[in-house]
C-alpha cells in the first residue's frame, strides 16, 4: 500500500476502521474506559495474542490482549513488551509507547475462525469494511439508507467538486483499490473481472453486466466485493437486500439511480423520475438527486462522527481520510488459545450488535454532524411500509406498558399504604377501650353510643379490632375458645364490649338460623386478615354454645347442610310451637261452629311464619316430620309430629302438613 | 248380618257426627285426640272412622312410628269395612273399594302406599296374593280360611249334607246357602277353606267332570 500510516497506526491498518485507544484516564483498565452511556459492557480480554494484517505480521503487535466488549475490540499491547521504533512517529492523543488500538465491531463484516495446524496459532480474520453510513448517521434501523461501500465507486468517475480537503488524497486510494479487485454479482456472487480502472464512470459500470447471470452492474454491491454472499460466515450489519434497495441524501447520485433520470424509492425501491418528490407507489418522500454532493467529505462524516462522537479519541481521523470500500483483513493470532472462546463470543456480540440498539441515545450528535453536511436532508426518516407498522406496533405497545405501570403504582402504593390503615384502626380501637375503662371509672370521657358508633364504622371499613390468631394464644385450647368467644360475638353482639345485644342472629334484624357456608363468609369478612379454614369453624362449633346468649346451636340438617341456630329454633322448640299453632281451640269442637277439618299449612305458610327460606322451612319440616318425642306420656293427646298430606292440590300450596293424629289414634276392637 | 266395626259407640242415624268420645276423653292417651273431625256413614251403612277424613291418612307418613301406626289403622279399617259390605277381593290397581278412595275429601290411596298396606296384611295373615306370587289382586281374609271352612261344615252338619257330594257352585250360591256368610264366596277363597277341611280329614275334593265342576264331598 502506498500512503503513508497515520500516526499512530501500524503500516497496513486502515485508519477508517482503527484507531488508536487510550483509557479514559490515565492508568484506567478496558472496564473503566467504556462508553457506559452507549451501553457499552466488557465482554473479557485475552493475552498473548498476535496480530497480522492481511498475511503480514505486524511486528510490534504480537504481544497484545485483546478486549471484547459488546460495541469494540481493543488491542492494547502488554507493557511487557519491547519498544518498538517503527510506530513511534507520536500521534496526538498517543501515551504508551506502542498506541493502543480500537476497532468498532460495526465495521467487521465478516470473521473467520482458523483452528490452526502443526505450528500454525488458532486464527481469527476479521473482514473490515466501512459502517453503512445510514445505521451511523441516522440510526434508525428502520431507515433503509444507503449503505457502505458505494461510496467508494461513486468516488471513481472523479467528478466530484473538491469542496473537501481530502478529495485529492481520496482518489489516490480509490484508484489503487478498486482496479485491483472486481466486483461480485449480487444474485449470483460470480466474481466478475473488471478491466477498467480508474477511468470507469459510474455510467459505463452501471452497464455491465454479471458473465455468469447478466444481471446487470450494481454500483451498491461493489461494496461486498470481497464479501460475496456465499461466505458470509457471521451476520451483517446490513443485508444485502437492504443494501440494494437504499438510497439516500447522503449517499452519492450514482448509488441511488439506475441512470440519471431515476430515483430508487428508498422503501420501496421503485424507480421514480428524479422530478417527483414521493414516490408513485408508496408516496415515500424521495431522495433529492444531488450532483454536487459527492463529497468525500460527506461519506465521512458518519465515520468522523462515530469515532469523534462515540469513542471520542482520534480526531485527527477527520482530514486524513485515505481510505476506501476495500476491506481491511486483519488475524488475530491466539498464541496461547482461547481462540475458540473470543471466537464464540465475537460471533454472539456481533450477532447482538448491541451498537445499533444504543445508538438511540447517540443519535443526535450523529444526525446534526451528517445533516450539516447534506443540507439536513439526511433526518428524512422513511416511516412507510412494514417497518412504519412494525413501528407503530412498537409505540403502541409502550404505551400500554407504561399506562399498566401507572395503573398498577396506584395500587402498589395503595397496598403499602393498607397496613398503616389497619395499624392506625387498631390504635384508635385500643384507645377507645382504655378512655371506656377510665370512664367507667371516673366519669367522662366519650359515651357510649359515640364509642360504639366510632367502632361500627370501623367494622364497616372493614378494619375492626385485630382478628385472633394462633399467635397470640398459648394453647389449642385457649385459641379455639377464643375463636369461638369472636365468632359468638359476631352472632349475638359483644355483650362485654358495648357493642349491644345485636348481631348476626340476635336483635333487630337477626336470624335465627344461619348456613354454615354463610356464617364462615361472613366471618372471615369480618376478620378481613388472617383468614380461617372453614375446617376451623367446624371445630370451635363444640364451643360455641358456651359463649353466645342465646346460646347457638350448630345443627345438620337432613340434606347435610349444617346451619347455626338461636334457641328458638331447636327442634322441639319448633315442632312445640308449630304444633300448637295446629291444634284446635276449644271452640273450634262445638257442634255448630268451626269448621270439620284439622288444620294444617303448606310450606310457604311455614316458612313465612317463622320467617325461613323456602330450602331451610323444607329441612325443618322433614327433620320435625321424622322428630319423635322422647316423653310420649307429656304430650297430652295431642299430635306427637306432624304429618304430611302428600295429595294436596297445587292450589292449595302442594303438600301440606298436619299435626299427628294418626299416632294417637286408639286401634279399634275387631269384632 | 251384625254391624262389626266397632269404635268405641258408633251407631247412629246421623250421616255425620263428631264424634262424641273424643270430647269426653280428651287427654287420654286410650282414645283418639280431640279433633274436628267427623265420622262419616257410607252408603252401605259403614261407619267410617273421623280419621278417615283426615288427608294425611291417606298419604303413609315417613315417621317409621307413626308409620306403622298408620298401617294398623288401615289394616283394621280394611277388615271392618270388608266384613261389614262383604268385600272379597282387592285389585290395587283397579276399581278400588271406596274404603281407599274418600270421595269427601278427595283423597286416595294410591296404588304403591294400597300395594304395602296388602303386604302388610299378607304378613299379619289378613289376606293373600289370588293367584299367588303377584301384587295386584288380593283376597282379603276378614275370615280367615280355617274359619270359613269351620262355618260350612257346621252349615253342612247342620244340613244333614254329611258324606254326600255337593259342587263348589252349591256351596256359595245354591239354594240353601242363601242366607249364610259365606253366600257367593270367590271359588278361590272357597278352595282354600275346603282345604283347611281336607287337611283335617273332614272333606275330600273332587275333580271337576265337564260342566258340572268341581265338587267336594263332606265326610
Amino acid at each position: 500500500m502506498g500512503y503513508t500510516p497515520t500516526p499512530g497506526l501500524p503500516s497496513g491498518l486502515s485508519d477508517r476502521y482503527w484507531s488508536t485507544w487510550s483509557p479514559s484516564r490515565r492508568g484506567a483498565s478496558v472496564i473503566n474506559s467504556l462508553e457506559r452511556d452507549l451501553g457499552e459492557e466488557w465482554i473479557g480480554s485475552w493475552n498473548d495474542v498476535g496480530l497480522y494484517e492481511g498475511n503480514n505480521k505486524i511486528p510490534s503487535y504480537q504481544s497484545l490482549s485483546v478486549n471484547l466488549t459488546t460495541h469494540r475490540i481493543i488491542l492494547i499491547p502488554d507493557t511487557t513488551d519491547s519498544y518498538s521504533s517503527s510506530s513511534s512517529t507520536a500521534g496526538p492523543s498517543k501515551i504508551a509507547p506502542i498506541p493502543s488500538l480500537q476497532t468498532h465491531l460495526s465495521n467487521v463484516r465478516q470473521t473467520e475462525f482458523y483452528t490452526g495446524f502443526m505450528r500454525s496459532s488458532p486464527k481469527i480474520t476479521l473482514f473490515l469494511g466501512a459502517t453503512p453510513p445510514s445505521l451511523l448517521s441516522n440510526g434508525s434501523s428502520s431507515t433503509s439508507k444507503l449503505s457502505v461501500g458505494s461510496t467508494s465507486n461513486g468516488n471513481g468517475n472523479g467528478t466530484g467538486p473538491s469542496d473537501s480537503s481530502s478529495s485529492s488524497t481520496f482518489g489516490v486510494g480509490a484508484n489503487a483499490n478498486t482496479a485491483e479487485t472486481g466486483w461480485t454479482c449480487r444474485v449470483c456472487g460470480y466474481v466478475n473481472s473488471t478491466s477498467s480502472s480508474n477511468g470507469a464512470t459510474s455510467l459505463s459500470r452501471a452497464s455491465l453486466k454479471c458473465g455468469l447471470c447478466g444481471i446487470p452492474y450494481t454500483s451498491q454491491i461493489q461494496s461486498q466485493t470481497s464479501n460475496p454472499p456465499s461466505r458470509t460466515l457471521t451476520p451483517l450489519p446490513n443485508s444485502t437486500l437492504t443494501t440494494t434497495m437504499t438510497s439516500d441524501a447522503s449517499s452519492s447520485p450514482s448509488t441511488s439511480q439506475v441512470d440519471d433520470k431515476m430515483v430508487a424509492c428508498p422503501a420501496c425501491t421503485f424507480f421514480n423520475s428524479r422530478f417527483l418528490r414521493n414516490c408513485e407507489i408508496c408516496t415515500t418522500p424521495l431522495p433529492v438527486s444531488k450532483y454536487n454532493s459527492t463529497t468525500t467529505a460527506q461519506k465521512q462524516s458518519p465515520i468522523i462522527t462515530n469515532g469523534g462522537g462515540s469513542f471520542g479519541s482520534t480526531t485527527t481521523a477527520v482530514g486524513s481520510a485515505t481510505t476506501e470500500g476495500k476491506m481491511d483483513i486483519v488475524r488475530l493470532s491466539f498464541r496461547r488459545g482461547g481462540s475458540q472462546e473470543v471466537y464464540k463470543r465475537l460471533k454472539a456480540v456481533l450477532g447482538d450488535k448491541a451498537w445499533e440498539r444504543e445508538r438511540d441515545g447517540g443519535r443526535t450528535a450523529g444526525a446534526g454532524g451528517s445533516g450539516s453536511g447534506e443540507g439536513g436532508l439526511g433526518s428524512v426518516r422513511s416511516v412507510a411500509g412494514i417497518d412504519g407498522i412494525l413501528q407503530s406496533m412498537d409505540l403502541s405497545a409502550k404505551a400500554q406498558d407504561e399506562h399498566m405501570q401507572s395503573a398498577f403504582a396506584d395500587l402498589e402504593a395503595l397496598m403499602l399504604r393498607a397496613g398503616e390503615m389497619v395499624r392506625l384502626a387498631q390504635s384508635i380501637n385500643n384507645k377507645l377501650t382504655q378512655q371506656q375503662a377510665s370512664a367507667s371509672a371516673s366519669g367522662g370521657g366519650p359515651s357510649e353510643e359515640e364509642a360504639t358508633m366510632i367502632r361500627t364504622s370501623l367494622v364497616q371499613l372493614g378494619l375492626a379490632a385485630p382478628a385472633l390468631t394462633k399467635e397470640m394464644v398459648r394453647d389449642e385450647k385457649r385459641y379455639r375458645e377464643g375463636l369461638a368467644r369472636e365468632l359468638g360475638g359476631l352472632l349475638t353482639g359483644h355483650r362485654d364490649r358495648g357493642g349491644g345485644n345485636e348481631g348476626l342472629m340476635v336483635g333487630k334484624k337477626g336470624r335465627g338460623v344461619i348456613g354454615l357456608d354463610e356464617v364462615w363468609g361472613l366471618w372471615m369478612r369480618a376478620r378481613g386478615v388472617a383468614l380461617l379454614a372453614p375446617s376451623v369453624l367446624i371445630e370451635i362449633l363444640p364451643f360455641l354454645p358456651s359463649h353466645t346468649s342465646p346460646s347457638i346451636q350448630s345443627l345438620t340438617l337432613p340434606s347435610s347442610l349444617r346451619v347455626l341456630h338461636t334457641p328458638t329454633y331447636s327442634t322441639p322448640v319448633i315442632l312445640y310451637r308449630t304444633i300448637d299453632r295446629l291444634s284446635p281451640s276449644p271452640s273450634s269442637l262445638n257442634f255448630d261452629i268451626g269448621s270439620d277439618e284439622e288444620k294444617s299449612f303448606s310450606i310457604f305458610e311455614f316458612a313465612s311464619i317463622e320467617s325461613l327460606p323456602i330450602g331451610l322451612a323444607q329441612e325443618f319440616l322433614e327433620m320435625m316430620e321424622k322428630y319423635t318425642a322422647d316423653n310420649d306420656g307429656g304430650s297430652a293427646g295431642s299430635g306427637r309430629g306432624l304429618v304430611r298430606d302428600d295429595q294436596a292440590s297445587q292450589a292449595e300450596g302442594g303438600t301440606r302438613w298436619y299435626r299427628d293424629v294418626i299416632s294417637s289414634w286408639p286401634l279399634s276392637i275387631r269384632g | 248380618m251384625s254391624l262389626d266395626y266397632s269404635q268405641a259407640q258408633a251407631s247412629s242415624s246421623s250421616v255425620t257426627i263428631p264424634t262424641s268420645h273424643s270430647r269426653k276423653s280428651a287427654g287420654s292417651s286410650s282414645t283418639s285426640p280431640s279433633t274436628p273431625l267427623r265420622t262419616t256413614i257410607s252408603s252401605t251403612g259403614f261407619e267410617f272412622p273421623a280419621i278417615w277424613n283426615f288427608p294425611p291418612f291417606f298419604t303413609l307418613q315417613p315417621n317409621p312410628s307413626t308409620l306403622s301406626h298408620q298401617l294398623e289403622l288401615w289394616r283394621n279399617l280394611v277388615l271392618s269395612w270388608a266384613r261389614h259390605d262383604r268385600v272379597f277381593e282387592v285389585n290395587t290397581e283397579g276399581d278400588v273399594g271406596d274404603v281407599f278412595n274418600n270421595k269427601t275429601i278427595k283423597r286416595r290411596l294410591l296404588p304403591p302406599s294400597l300395594k304395602r298396606l296388602m303386604l302388610e296384611m299378607v304378613k299379619n295373615g289378613e289376606a293373600a296374593p289370588d293367584p299367588p306370587k303377584q301384587d295386584t289382586r288380593y283376597l282379603l281374609y276378614w275370615r280367615k280360611p280355617d274359619e270359613w271352612g269351620d262355618l260350612i261344615y257346621t252349615w253342612v252338619t247342620d244340613n244333614g249334607l254329611n258324606a254326600s257330594i255337593m259342587t263348589f257352585y252349591e256351596i256359595t250360591d245354591g239354594d240353601l246357602s242363601h242366607t249364610t256368610e259365606f253366600y257367593e264366596l270367590p271359588t278361590p277363597l272357597l278352595r282354600k277353606a275346603l282345604e283347611s277341611l281336607v287337611k283335617r280329614g273332614k272333606a275330600q275334593l273332587l275333580e271337576g267332570k265337564g260342566e258340572v265342576g268341581e265338587g267336594v264331598r263332606f265326610l
